[in-house]
C-alpha cells in the first residue's frame, strides 16, 4: 500500500468486502501489542504465538459482526485475551510474569554500575513477585494499564468488564501492591531513580 | 511510597519483562482462510451462473 496509511476504519471496511491485503496490513500493524497480550495473558511463548494467531483468524471471520465506526484494536484485544485465557486454562497453568534473562542497562543512559544493577534488579524482583501475587483479575488490569499501556477504555473492551471495573480494579491492586511492598521491605521500589541517581 | 511512584515503578517493570518472540505471524493461515472464502464465493458464482443457464435452457 503506498501513500498515507490507511485508518483501521478504512482497512476493516475494505477487509470485510474480501480485500485480503487490508486485513494483512490490519494483522501487520497490531500483531505485537496483540503477541504481547497474549503472552500477559498466557504466561508462556507457545500459547501465546497460537492464540494471537487463532485470534486474528477468529476475528478475521467475526468482521461481519464488528461495529463500524468502533475501534478495531479493543476489540481485536479482547480476542486475543480470550483465547490465551482458554489456552491456559486448559493447559491448567497459573500465568507467572517474569524478567528478561539478560538485562539491558537503561536505554539512553550511561551504563549502572554493578552495585547499581544489582539493587534496582532486586527491587524489580520484589515489585514483580508482589505484582504475581495479585489475584488474576488484579494482576491483568495492571499489565493492561502500566505494562502494555493500554488506555482505561482498551482495557475495559480486552478484559471485557465496564470502565468502572478496570478503575477499582487498579485501584485496589495498587493498593495492595504498596501495602505488600510496605510489609516486605522499606517500601522504596524506585528503580529508574536508583539507576538515574536521582536520589534514595 | 505513593502511588505515582509505584505508578512510575510498574511502567519501569514493563520495560524489564520478558517480551514474547518476535517472529511475525504466519499470514499464511489467514491467507488460506481468505482464499477458501474466496474459492466458495467463486463456486457459488459459478453455480449461480450455470443455474441460470439451466434455467434459461428450460425457458427457451
Amino acid at each position: 500500500m503506498v501513500g498515507r496509511p490507511l485508518p483501521d476504519t478504512e482497512l476493516v471496511a475494505r477487509a470485510k468486502r474480501g480485500d485480503a491485503a487490508a486485513y494483512e496490513e490490519l494483522v501487520r500493524r497490531h500483531q505485537t501489542i496483540a503477541l504481547r497480550t497474549a503472552y500477559l495473558v498466557a504466561g508462556n511463548d507457545a500459547d501465546a504465538q497460537e492464540a494471537a494467531q487463532d485470534a486474528f483468524v477468529k476475528a478475521y471471520r467475526a468482521l461481519g459482526r464488528f461495529r463500524p465506526g468502533f475501534p478495531f484494536r479493543p476489540w481485536l484485544l479482547r480476542i486475543v485475551a480470550n483465547e490465551a485465557r482458554n489456552r491456559r486454562r486448559s493447559a491448567g497453568r497459573r500465568a507467572a510474569l517474569a524478567l528478561r534473562a539478560a538485562e539491558e542497562g537503561p536505554s539512553g543512559g550511561a551504563a549502572p554500575s554493578p552495585e547499581g544493577a544489582l539493587l534496582a534488579g532486586q527491587e524489580r524482583e520484589r515489585l514483580l513477585a508482589a505484582v504475581n501475587g495479585l489475584r488474576e483479575e488484579e494482576r491483568l488490569v495492571i499489565a493492561c494499564r502500566y505494562f502494555l499501556e493500554l488506555s482505561e477504555e482498551e482495557t475495559a473492551a480486552a478484559l471485557g468488564v465496564r470502565h468502572g471495573t478496570v478503575k477499582s480494579r487498579t485501584s485496589r491492586a495498587l493498593a495492595r501492591l504498596r501495602a505488600v511492598l510496605a510489609e516486605h521491605g522499606d517500601g522504596h521500589v524506585f528503580p529508574m531513580t536508583t539507576l538515574e541517581g536521582g536520589g534514595e | 511510597m505513593t502511588g505515582r511512584e509505584l505508578e512510575r515503578a510498574l511502567a519501569d517493570l514493563g520495560a524489564h519483562l520478558e517480551h514474547p518472540a518476535t517472529r511475525r505471524l504466519r499470514f499464511v493461515y489467514v491467507k488460506t482462510d481468505v482464499l477458501a472464502r474466496r474459492v466458495q464465493r467463486h463456486a457459488v458464482v459459478e453455480q449461480t451462473k450455470i443455474g441460470d443457464r439451466i434455467v434459461g435452457r428450460r425457458r427457451h
